[in-house]
């Protein structure tokens, strides 16, 4: 599977924005194949399913349901795609939405073109992709300290702690690995876990804490 | 009608006993409300004059819109079963009190005129109360205002008003009553009844519905117009500034990041709530963006309430702000993170970065304003740069009496 790593991760960009796809597939030109478009709901999942990309940017803000209708289409008939949320909203509901929904990062709209490539071609290698905002939100639900529980998905390790506390601090998930002395490779498998445990957790605190901080 | 005052009568929301017909007429004529409620009773026995009044305003005048601008006279205890019997007593008493002067009182005709009469106000009460607790929900006068009505109560209060008006409509037919024809009679009224239901039910539904539409059309239109101020307010004004500064990319980028920030206020909610270090350390993010055109990624875990010490915090954390806005010429995170043990707040840039060793304790504004006010309120900070790699500046103010700082 040489060949197919080698080549440039086939990307759909799902936004109700014109402008924005425009924008984006420009940006993208030339480290990506952006192999198709959509501006709504319904065209999203029908070019997905046509052209089964690598990964999807999925905008989180769309009539008729939004990137999460997309999600619960395409997560369980196309395990070989992966979602990257995009949005212009930090709110945290949202966030927790898309990932929970399976997305397997979540980046504002205003990220910086090459951070945008990085970050496409890490969820291309089925890696996670936390934006500082993101690791924010995940070491505010999995509460500092709180009740431990016997579920393993309800609690962060110190060492996964460690690591979120880095990313919310800006830094790159190389930089991480430079501060832990651990591989880069480590670091990603960190935030994986992390990122498992943030969809699949059913601790309550992700439910108040999205209630307190954001809408919907 | 005395319309001097320039508005309409209106039922009061507070002071009233039935309907708010004599506290409406009384805050609109400016006379105490006992002296309108005896004319209602004084002119209720001379052919019925004060009740049928009374009936007449309690149907067409409409509520009192906005809650009385004194403060509510407590929970106000609305005259239920009690209140009802209270009437009945003193009719009676009025009626015996006439009867033992001598005047010929046909208690026949008044008992169950009375009896009718209850259950009538009974009736109206209800569909009165269920208004006046929307309008009181849609003035957010709290949940108290609306305890006393709960669903139950409401039903048992049309139940019991449906019997009262029934005995008493029985009663008055009672003497010329003959059971069997009353069978068949009331079979037929039914009949009629339902009949005129069925019929009118289309239009019945029909005026509800339209009646919800316009609910919802004028919140729809208030939302609209609330919206359409703000974008002409902020929006278009911002992007009129723009199309002038065009020749001037980072006044464009300020201008729009400014606005950007406005609009995200307004649609989602603030970070914290007001008096927060969440809320302070957002205001403050704000300012420094817009000051210097940069872009600032702030993120918090957990908040904490502003107190002498946070103060000093921000005002630190400030400074590092500002440093790496104005010199670090790449985008900074900053990231605060609230636990028992402490505040620590890390402000970090992609910028040139320095060797903090090759800068002499003068030069420093970091060492004397930074370090200086957390060592003051009792923390500390340090600070990290590598040239070429940026800057990071690391603030943390342990919990007083707690244990030292955290690693």
């Amino acid at each position: 599977m040489l060949v197919a790593e080698r080549a440039l991760p086939r990307v759909v960009v799902v936004d109700d924005h014109r402008l924005f796809r425009a924008g984006v597939a420009s940006e993208l030109a030339g480290s990506v194949d952006v192999v198709g478009e959509a501006g709504d709901v319904r065209r999203a999942i029908d070019v997905i399913r046509a052209t089964r990309p690598d990964v999807v940017l999925l905008d989180v803000h769309m009539p008729d349901g939004g990137g999460r209708a997309v999600l619960d289409v395409c997560v369980p008939e196309l395990p070989e795609t992966r979602f990257l949320a995009l949005s212009v909203s930090d709110a945290p509901g949202d966030v927790v939405g898309v990932v929970r929904g399976g997305a397997r990062g979540y980046v504002t709209k205003g990220v910086d073109p090459r951070e945008l490539v990085e970050a496409i071609q890490r969820v291309a290698a089925g890696e996670a992709v936390f934006s500082p905002r993101l690791a924010g939100f995940v070491l505010d639900a999995f509460a500092l300290g709180g009740t431990p529980t016997q579920d393993d998905l309800d609690q962060l390790s110190a060492r996964e702690r460690e690591v979120m506390r880095f990313i919310a601090r800006g830094y790159t998930y190389r930089e991480v690995a430079r501060e832990l002395v651990i591989s880069i490779r480590t670091v990603e498998t960190h935030v994986s876990h992390v990122l498992r445990k943030l969809q699949l957790s059913n601790r309550h605190e992700l439910a108040r804490w999205a209630r307190a901080r954001g809408e919907v | 009608m005395d319309d001097s005052v320039g508005r309409r009568v209106q039922r009061s929301l507070t002071d009233r006993w039935l309907g708010g017909v004599a506290g409406g007429l009384a805050a609109h004529l400016g006379a105490p409300t006992w002296v309108i409620r005896l004319a209602f009773l004084g002119t209720a026995p001379i052919g019925g004059i004060g009740i049928a009044a009374y009936a007449l305003m309690w149907v067409f005048l409409p509520i009192q819109a906005e809650p009385a601008t004194r403060p509510e006279p407590g929970p106000s205890s609305p005259l239920d079963f009690t209140g009802i019997l209270g009437l009945l007593a003193l009719g009676l008493g009025v009626l015996l009190g006439l009867a033992s002067v001598g005047v010929p009182v046909r208690f026949s005709v008044w008992g169950p005129i009375m009896v009718l009469g209850s259950g009538v106000i009974l009736l109206w009460r209800q569909s009165d109360d269920l208004q006046r607790a929307s309008i009181r929900r849609r003035a957010g006068a709290g949940a108290q205002a609306t305890a006393g009505l709960s669903e139950r109560q409401g039903l048992i209060r049309v139940v019991v008003g449906l019997v009262l008006v029934l005995l008493g409509i029985t009663a008055m037919l009672g003497p010329r009553l003959n059971l069997a024809v009353a069978g068949a009679s009331v079979a037929a009224a039914g009949a009629v009844a339902s009949g005129i239901v069925l019929i009118a039910l289309p239009w019945i539904a029909a005026w509800l519905k339209g009646i919800q539409a316009q609910r919802y059309a004028a919140v729809r239109a208030q939302e609209r117009a609330e919206m359409a101020a703000r974008v002409h307010d902020s929006v278009l004004q911002t992007l009129t500034l723009i199309q002038r500064r065009a020749d001037d990319p980072v006044e464009v980028v300020r201008l729009a990041r400014t606005e950007e920030r406005a609009l995200r206020s307004w649609l989602y909610a603030p970070v914290g709530p007001a008096g927060s270090l969440g809320a302070a350390l957002a205001d403050l993010v704000a300012t420094t963006e817009s000051d210097h055109a940069t872009r600032i990624e702030l993120v918090t875990v957990g908040d904490t309430l502003m107190d002498d010490r946070m103060v000093a915090l921000l005002a630190a954390t400030g400074e590092a702000v500002v440093n790496a806005a104005k010199h670090a010429g790449a985008p900074a995170t900053v990231y605060a993170e609230v636990d028992d043990e402490g505040v620590e707040v890390y402000v970090r840039d992609r910028g040139r970065g320095f060797d903090p060793d090759d800068i002499g304790p003068d030069r420093l504004g970091i060492r004397a304003s930074i370090l200086a006010r957390m060592a003051a309120a009792g923390g500390s900070a340090s600070v990290r740069s590598v040239p070429g790699e940026g800057t990071e500046i690391r603030l943390v103010l342990p919990v007083l009496g707690g244990g030292g700082a955290r690693g």
